[in-house]
C-alpha cells in the first residue's frame, strides 16, 4: 500500500514537471515596447468627416530608429474630441515593422480654439516581422497634433507577445 | 500554468516599464514632489468663487498630501501652510473642516477680507506649505485668467448659495492618487442665459447652465502629474444620470500661457433636482491604483 502511495505520488510530480516544462516551452515571450515619432499630418474635412494621413520619425526599443506612417478617419461632428480609427505602419531597422489598427476608441481633443490637440488611443497590432515577427499585442498610445502646422508627436507603449 | 507565467511575466514586465513624463506643459508640472497641494476659492458657506468685491470675503480653503508617507497632511505634520497674496499680509491656515467655507476634503482653510482699497484684476496668490519633514510645496491657480480669483466690483457672475448640507467624503489617511478639482461655468449653456462672464470658478448652477469640471492631479508613487500617458480612465459621475462622462486631457488657456488639464462638460437638464448633489470625480491610472474626489455643486432655479 506504502508502495502505491509513492509510486502514485512520483507519477503525479513527474506529471506535474511535465505539465509544467510543457507549459514553459508553450509560453510566450512578453516584449516591453516603447516607441516615439514626431511628423507631420495632413488632414482635410469633408462635412463632418476628417481624412487623416501622417508621417513622421523616431525610434523605439527592439524596432529601432525609423518611420511611422498612417491613415485615418476621424468624426468631427463629436466635439471637443474627435474619434478617429484607420492603420498605420511602424518601420525600422533590419525589416523590422510593426502594422497596426487604430481602434476607435481612440480620440483627438482640441482646445477651445480647436487648434491644439491631445491624442490618446489604441493600436492593434496586425502583423510584425523582422525583430519582432509574430509579435501581437495592443498598444496605448498618446501624443499632440497642432493644427495650423500639422506637426505631431506620438508615443506607443505596451507590451508585446509572440 | 501558462495563464500564471503569462501573468507574472506580464506583472514584471508592467513593473520593468520606465517611469513617462507627459510631453506636453501639464499644470502644474511635469512633477509634483515633496508634497501635494490643492486650493480652491469660497465663500464662508461653501460656494467656489472667483469674484469678490473690494470690502467682501473670500476663503482659502486646501488640502495636501506628503509626498514621502502618502498621508493627507494634518495639524501636526505641519511647520506653515499659509497663503501669500501681493501687497497683503499672509493668511495663514488653520485645520478645521467644520471651520467656515471648509470641507472634510479640504479641512485647511483661512479668510481674507478684501480692502476697500485694493486694486481691482486678478489676485496672483499661492498657497505655500512646509511639512515638519522639511517638504515642500505651493500651490497657484490654472492661468486660465477669467477662472482665477478676481477683485471687482461688479460680482455679476459668482453665485453664492451656500453649500453646506453634504460635505465630500474625507480624505483622511493615504491617498495613492492626489486630485484637484474645480468647475467653472461654461460658455454655452444650453438652456439658461449665459452668466456675464465664461468660464469664472463656480460650483453654483442654475438649471440649464453647462457645468464644467475641470481636474488635475498626481500619482503619488512615483510623482507624475496624471496626464494620457499614465491615466487608463478618468470620468465624473452625476447621481441620477446613468453614464459618467469622460474627462479628456487638453490644452487650456492662452496660447501664450497654455497648460493641460482634464475636463469636459455637463449640460445641466432643466427639471434636474434643486439642491446639493455629489458628484464622483474618478481617476484609474494605467498602474491600477485609483483616486477618487467627491465634489458638491448646488442647483438653483
Amino acid at each position: 500500500m506504502k508502495h502505491r502511495t509513492i509510486t502514485f505520488i512520483a507519477l503525479v510530480l513527474t506529471g506535474g514537471m511535465l505539465v509544467a516544462g510543457t507549459a514553459l516551452a508553450q509560453s510566450a515571450t512578453k516584449i516591453a515596447f516603447t516607441a516615439r515619432y514626431a511628423g507631420t499630418a495632413v488632414t482635410k474635412v469633408t462635412d463632418n468627416v476628417v481624412d487623416i494621413s501622417a508621417t513622421g520619425t523616431g525610434k523605439g526599443t527592439v524596432i529601432g530608429a525609423g518611420k511611422v506612417a498612417g491613415k485615418a478617419t476621424g468624426d468631427t461632428s463629436q466635439q471637443p474630441c474627435i474619434p478617429f480609427g484607420g492603420t498605420g505602419k511602424m518601420t525600422g531597422v533590419a525589416l523590422t515593422t510593426i502594422t497596426f489598427r487604430v481602434t476607435t476608441v481612440s480620440k483627438g481633443c482640441g482646445d477651445e480654439s480647436g487648434e491644439t490637440f491631445s491624442l490618446v488611443g489604441k493600436a492593434v497590432v496586425l502583423k510584425a516581422t523582422g525583430k519582432l515577427k509574430n509579435a501581437k499585442g495592443t498598444l496605448k498610445f498618446t501624443g499632440t497634433y497642432t493644427r495650423s502646422s500639422g506637426a505631431f508627436t506620438v508615443k506607443f507603449v505596451g507590451t508585446l507577445t509572440k | 500554468m501558462r495563464t500564471l507565467l503569462i501573468l507574472l511575466t506580464g506583472v514584471v514586465a508592467a513593473v520593468a516599464l520606465p517611469g513617462s513624463a507627459a510631453a506636453d506643459t501639464p499644470f502644474p508640472s511635469p512633477k509634483v514632489q515633496q508634497a501635494f497641494v490643492a486650493g480652491q476659492t469660497v465663500t464662508p458657506t461653501g460656494a467656489i468663487i472667483t469674484q469678490v468685491a473690494p470690502g467682501g470675503t473670500v476663503v482659502f480653503r486646501a488640502y495636501a498630501i506628503d509626498g514621502k508617507t502618502h498621508k493627507t497632511v494634518t495639524a501636526k505634520d505641519v511647520k506653515y501652510f499659509y497663503v501669500t497674496i501681493p501687497n497683503e499680509p499672509n493668511v495663514k491656515l488653520r485645520y478645521g473642516a467644520r471651520l467656515p467655507g471648509a470641507s472634510s476634503r479640504m479641512p485647511w482653510v483661512g479668510a481674507w477680507t478684501v480692502p476697500a482699497t485694493y486694486r481691482s484684476g486678478t489676485v496672483e496668490f499661492k498657497i505655500l506649505l512646509k511639512l515638519q519633514s522639511g517638504r515642500r510645496a505651493q500651490f497657484v491657480q490654472m492661468p486660465v485668467a477669467s477662472s482665477q480669483l478676481t477683485v471687482t466690483k461688479t460680482t455679476t457672475t459668482s453665485f453664492t448659495a451656500p453649500i453646506t448640507a453634504n460635505p465630500a467624503v474625507s480624505a483622511d489617511g493615504k491617498l495613492d492618487v492626489g486630485l484637484y478639482v474645480d468647475s467653472v461655468n461654461g460658455t454655452r449653456p444650453a438652456g439658461a442665459t449665459p452668466r456675464p462672464v465664461g468660464c469664472t470658478q463656480t460650483n453654483v448652477f442654475k438649471r440649464g447652465e453647462q457645468f464644467v469640471l475641470r481636474a488635475w492631479g498626481t500619482a503619488m508613487e512615483n510623482a507624475d502629474v496624471l496626464s494620457t500617458e499614465n491615466v487608463d480612465t478618468a470620468t465624473f459621475t452625476i447621481p441620477g444620470v446613468a453614464t459618467p462622462v469622460t474627462l479628456n486631457w487638453g490644452a487650456h488657456g492662452a496660447t501664450s500661457n497654455r497648460v493641460w488639464f482634464w475636463s469636459n462638460f455637463w449640460n445641466i437638464p432643466t427639471d434636474f433636482p434643486l439642491g446639493d448633489t455629489t458628484l464622483r470625480v474618478s481617476f484609474k491610472l494605467d498602474s491600477g491604483k485609483v483616486g477618487n474626489f467627491d465634489y458638491v455643486i448646488t442647483i438653483i432655479p
